[in-house]
């Protein structure tokens, strides 16, 4: 190329020539490491070599090492025409042997109509869409050498690939090659970190699931044995057994609603008229033992449309939170404003900052203060959805350092 | 002579329960809520055994256990936790602490009593 440069002297022209197609390069280089799947880098190397090099259509390829013949260029490929539509084609079969020959060989292979007709690998049928008159393929080279597949222009009749347009493709397909081991990298490093939430959620939750299932089995071995506990303490053996089963269940729930959630599937809910007041106290039964509980009720609280169940899993989520972060009293607070009814948990905790504020709901989460305790980050994200997928609205008002809000809308039943 | 246990555990079903259990094999228990009303209990009372959770607010089950070695008290401990990372592990057995899953909870006397 310097060679080239120096023979002759440059002139206006050429020089603009030369800054234009340089331009054009570093454009497409940015454009084909934008995308973050390997085909959409193919596309975007098929539409900026047609259009850099001008030709008719661009077809790219990637090549499946080790299969047989009518397998190995099945994966990813787009065939890029003029007019920059794109379309997802297999390459025709007759290609598949000169396709062979440029991969095999690791090196661009440029033939003119009549060194074409004159190979005895050329492809033997015209397509609809290519001519087959002209032909230049070069191959994508992965970083360690090998093949990952081609890149492969062809034209009409009346015109032939040139040095430079060799030297054009040889550049983009380098840019490509690179992107594409870039972007398997990356996909391969976001299904580690799935994998380690996941490990985490499950390590998580059978941690969590160790305390009820101990308080079960004891009490209930103590139940199934002689002597019998005393009558005075068999009643609070078995609303303890009842309460932590209830607990066990909802962590069950919680991995089942998030396994939904993450694949996209709808939560099960059945808003109906539901009482309130009733779904407070099933919580203030569940969190008394652990903390100081103050409930205010308002006289005449209408029903609310909500589902009972998913409304308990709400308010056990809250309240839990509460009783984590905070050793003073919780209030909780059921309440009508104009047609909705309101349940508000209010605590005296170490409050939400403003960054937490935008993650809080986030999976995975943790409190900054939360070291030592167990849970799995998941509560708000999952009562969030849960939220969501009924006419609900969940606020939350936090002053750092004297406590939190959070408020629990529901439509009312008997609205207008 | 009945004997005395210190029970400490922040979950209070968990209490419940290993202090109903203890009771029937024939244990006084003293009930703590959390690390730090455990050392205190320690200081107070006289004990003969000791049944610790390890993750508590305040001072976590080791500590406790460390400090009442650390005074003299030679009575069998018991530390659980649902997990406990090697380090502690191999601190309890160097100070003659016996270490129980919390699943196991429910053998808790039994545990006791080979502690001893």
């Amino acid at each position: 190329m310097d060679q080239m440069l120096a023979a002759s002297a440059p002139d206006d022209t050429e020089s603009s020539w030369l800054t234009t197609r340089i331009e054009a390069l570093t454009d497409a280089a940015v454009a084909i490491h934008t995308p973050s799947d390997v085909p959409g880098v193919l596309r975007r190397l098929g539409e900026r070599a047609a259009n850099i090099i001008g030709s008719e259509r661009a077809v790219v390829s990637l090549t499946r090492p080790g299969e047989g013949p009518g397998e190995r260029w099945s994966q990813a490929s787009f065939q890029v025409s003029p007019d920059g539509e794109t379309s997802d084609e297999l390459p025709e079969a007759c290609a598949e042997p000169l396709f062979d020959a440029v991969c095999e060989g690791g090196r661009p292979l440029r033939l003119s109509g009549d060194e074409l007709s004159a190979r005895p690998d050329r492809p033997t049928s015209r397509g609809p869409h290519l001519p087959y008159a002209s032909w230049l393929a070069v191959p994508l080279v992965a970083s360690d050498g090998s093949s990952l597949g081609l890149v492969h222009l062809c034209d009409g009749d009346d015109r032939t690939f040139t040095e430079v347009d060799q030297a054009l493709l040889v550049h983009l397909a380098q840019v490509a090659a690179i992107a594409i081991e870039k972007t398997q990298l990356q996909a391969d490093l976001a299904t580690q970190e799935a994998s380690r939430f996941r490990e985490e959620l499950l390590s998580g939750i059978s941690h969590d699931m160790q305390t009820p299932l101990a308080a079960i089995v004891g009490l209930a071995e103590m139940m199934a044995s002689e002597p019998l506990p005393p009558e005075e303490e068999r009643t609070e053996i078995q609303q303890t057994i009842a309460r932590q089963a209830r607990s066990l269940r909802g962590l069950v729930q919680q991995f089942l609603d998030f396994s939904r959630i993450e694949s996209d599937r709808p939560l099960l809910v059945r808003p109906r008229p539901t009482d309130v007041v009733a779904a407070v106290d099933r919580v203030v039964s569940l969190f008394q033992h652990h903390r100081e509980l103050v409930v205010g009720v308002s006289q005449d609280l209408p029903e609310a449309i909500v589902d009972p169940d998913r409304l308990d899993q709400i308010l056990a989520n809250l309240v839990s939170n509460a009783v984590k972060y905070s050793e003073a009293p919780i209030r909780i607070v059921a309440r009508s404003d104009r047609d909705r009814v309101v349940i508000d948990v209010v605590d005296e905790g170490p409050g939400i900052e403003e960054d937490e504020l935008d993650r809080l709901f986030d999976k995975f989460q943790r409190g900054r203060t939360a070291a030592g305790t167990s849970g799995t980050g998941l509560g708000l994200y999952i009562t969030r959805a849960l939220i969501e997928t009924q006419s609900a609205e969940l606020a939350v008002h936090s002053n750092p350092g004297v406590g939190s809000r959070f408020s629990v809308s529901l439509p009312a039943a008997d609205a207008g | 002579m009945t004997r005395t246990v210190l029970v400490a555990d922040d979950e209070p079903d968990i209490r419940f329960m290993a202090t109903l259990q203890l009771r029937r094999h024939g244990w006084d228990v003293i009930e703590a809520s959390d690390g730090d009303e455990a050392a205190q209990a320690v200081a107070r009372h006289e004990l003969d055994a000791m049944v610790l959770d390890h993750r508590m607010p305040g001072r976590t089950g080791i500590v406790v256990a460390r400090g009442a070695r650390a005074s003299g008290f030679g009575g069998p401990i018991v530390l659980f936790s649902a997990y406990l990372n090697p380090d502690i592990e191999a601190e309890a057995a160097e100070i003659g602490v016996r270490t129980l899953g919390k699943a196991d909870v429910a053998t808790l006397a039994e545990a006791l009593d080979a502690a001893g």
